[in-house]
């Protein structure tokens, strides 16, 4: 009775509905759309049942996109989980430099993709970048490349950017979670003739699995909707060499095939679905049987 | 732990730190530099210092005052709207506990994972006629952080005593002032939580106002960094400067709010 009086619809629906208006509707209109064929000014005549799927999987430029975007994604996912899991061990050290590596560590996930992305064309730059400089100068000069025009590496250099930038989220998350176990447990083990590794393997890997879980989800999310990034860093080329689902949905929209674009909007979230939910089954421990 | 180690682990993090540092500093000292002496993108400290001269270059040609203006107009609007509904929300999504806050708290859920279908929300704004519009660009703010938010002041709701409202009801307070007045001040740390984490987000968006306000009198600073890289790619003096402009304000928020937004990631995240 008086949850009712005090706890009003009138408070929930101002919010509720900009997201259901505004992210939700869009979201579930798209499984229609990316069935009819959508033109330039957003009107359809006819259902096509999956032209648009077709169509994306003929055009060559859209395959690139999705082996880019599962490149990408693998890569950042692996790195950025597994380097944040390394730097969170390590900066739960008590050092000297502790405080400071850890603001470091966080200090470019607060920055803009846009800026990131345009202070590494510099470091990338083929003569006189910063990387390629280092590598001569170090004797290492058959590394050099051309990092963002070379069509094999051109993947890894952009996802090295991203892992540069959001590695330090990983860290964080890590961190808050080794930060809660307590320093009896592994003493304990430690007493019991457990190895340094075992107590990782045993005590501390089962407890921060939760946060596992979420970094590799978070990180498989941000890595499949990627696009900022890989627009300012190279705008898909060259030619399609860099193309992502993302910088191809938006092609397809400044082209005005909006049928097709809503068709790859639509795999993308199919991906996300998949991908999420076996990481779920499989890490998520209060789904596991 | 042994001497020799100990500082074999501090060189270790100083490495690392580096790694992090040198964009960083790259990016700082170059834009103190001359044209010429920039384009060299190396390390050195500037022989000619051109501080002024570029930051008031930028200034002007990339047309930061009108881009800056528009971007702190969206992001104090959005922020300032994301917190009231967002706490509001979570506020009657926890305490109420009826199968209509249960089926909400689900589909939250689900939207934490969706991506936004920029197409369809395209359609959807120009149906509206809000397609380079502030509003139109402030409600899709509001609509994609809406999500995390709100389940980031769930989370925190949990840790408010239920005592407290039953006893200021029995005190005769009303619905909106028991909100207002006695549980939003408690809230103060997870909304200083939610304002950095969304001042971050729509501060350094790209991608809504390159759909959306794609007009140079309604251009981001986002959109200007790159725009005006596009024009001026062998400037990288000026593109530098421009950087450190689009980056100073959330720099300073950072370093004032350090504390909380580590604090609202992980409440956030780790619970989930």
């Amino acid at each position: 009775m008086l949850k009712r009086q005090y706890y009003r619809y009138s408070m929930l629906a101002p919010g509720f509905c900009i997201f259901l208006v505004f992210f939700v509707w869009p979201a579930v209109s798209n499984f229609f759309y990316a069935f009819t064929n959508l033109d330039a000014t957003f009107k359809y005549t006819r259902l096509v049942g999956f032209d648009n799927f077709i169509s994306i999987f003929e055009d060559s430029g859209s395959s690139i996109a999705f082996k880019n975007t599962f490149i990408f994604t693998v890569v950042t996912t692996i790195s950025k989980v597994g380097l944040g899991f390394l730097l969170a061990n390590f900066v739960n050290i008590k050092l000297r430099s502790t405080n400071f590596l850890r603001s470091a560590l966080f200090f470019p996930v607060i920055l803009s993709p846009i800026a990131v992305a345009l202070a590494f064309t510099a470091i990338f730059h083929p003569s006189r970048g910063f990387l390629n400089v280092l590598l001569q100068s170090v004797h290492l000069d058959f590394l050099m490349q051309h990092w963002l025009t070379n069509r094999h590496i051109i993947m890894y250099s952009i996802s090295f950017v991203e892992t540069w930038k959001w590695t330090g989220l990983t860290v964080i998350l890590f961190l808050a979670a080794l930060q809660t176990i307590p320093k009896e447990l592994t003493e304990a083990a430690k007493i019991d003739g457990a190895t340094s590794w075992e107590q990782k393997r045993h005590i501390i890997f089962p407890l921060i699995l939760p946060v596992v879980n979420t970094n590799i989800i978070i990180s498989l999310i941000g890595g499949l909707k990627v696009f900022d990034i890989v627009y300012a860093l190279t705008g898909g080329g060259p030619g399609n060499a860099s193309n992502v689902i993302n910088t191809m949905v938006y092609k397809s929209f400044s082209q005005g095939r909006n049928g097709e674009a809503t068709a790859a909007s639509l795999l993308l979230f199919v991906f996300i679905l998949v991908l999420v939910s076996i990481t779920n089954k499989y890490l998520n421990k209060d789904n596991r049987g | 732990m042994q001497g020799w180690r100990k500082i074999l682990l501090e060189v270790v993090s100083l490495l690392i730190s580096c790694v992090i540092a040198i964009p960083i500093y790259l990016v700082i000292v170059n834009s103190f530099k001359t044209g010429a002496e920039a384009s060299d993108l190396g390390l050195s400290l500037p022989t000619k210092w051109s501080i002024w001269n570029n930051y008031t270059d930028v200034f002007v040609s990339a047309k930061i005052p009108q881009a800056l203006w528009n971007t702190t107009i969206l992001t104090v609007v959005s922020v300032f709207f994301i917190i009231i509904f967002c706490s509001l929300s979570a506020y009657f999504i926890q305490r109420r506990e009826n199968r209509v806050s249960k089926l909400i708290q689900t589909i939250i859920i689900a939207g934490l994972i969706l991506p936004s279908s920029i197409i369809t929300t395209y359609m959807l704004m120009f149906d509206l006629n809000l397609v380079r519009t502030y509003l139109g660009v402030i409600l899709l703010y509001i609509a994609g952080n809406y999500a995390f938010l709100t389940y980031v002041y769930i989370g925190f709701f949990h840790s408010i005593p239920r005592e407290l409202d039953e006893a200021a009801i029995i005190d005769g307070v009303r619905p909106y002032g028991l909100f207002w007045r006695i549980i939003f001040p408690l809230l103060k740390p997870v909304s200083a939580s939610v304002l950095i984490i969304a001042f971050m987000s729509v501060w350094n968006d790209f991608t809504t106002p390159f759909y959306f306000l794609n007009t140079a009198s309604r251009f981001t600073l986002s959109l200007t960094v790159y725009f005006f890289f596009g024009q001026h790619s062998s400037d990288w003096n000026l593109v530098f400067a421009d950087i450190i402009i689009v980056s100073l304000p959330v720099v300073i928020l950072y370093l004032f709010l350090q504390r909380y937004i580590v604090e609202g990631l992980t409440a956030g995240a780790v619970k989930s």
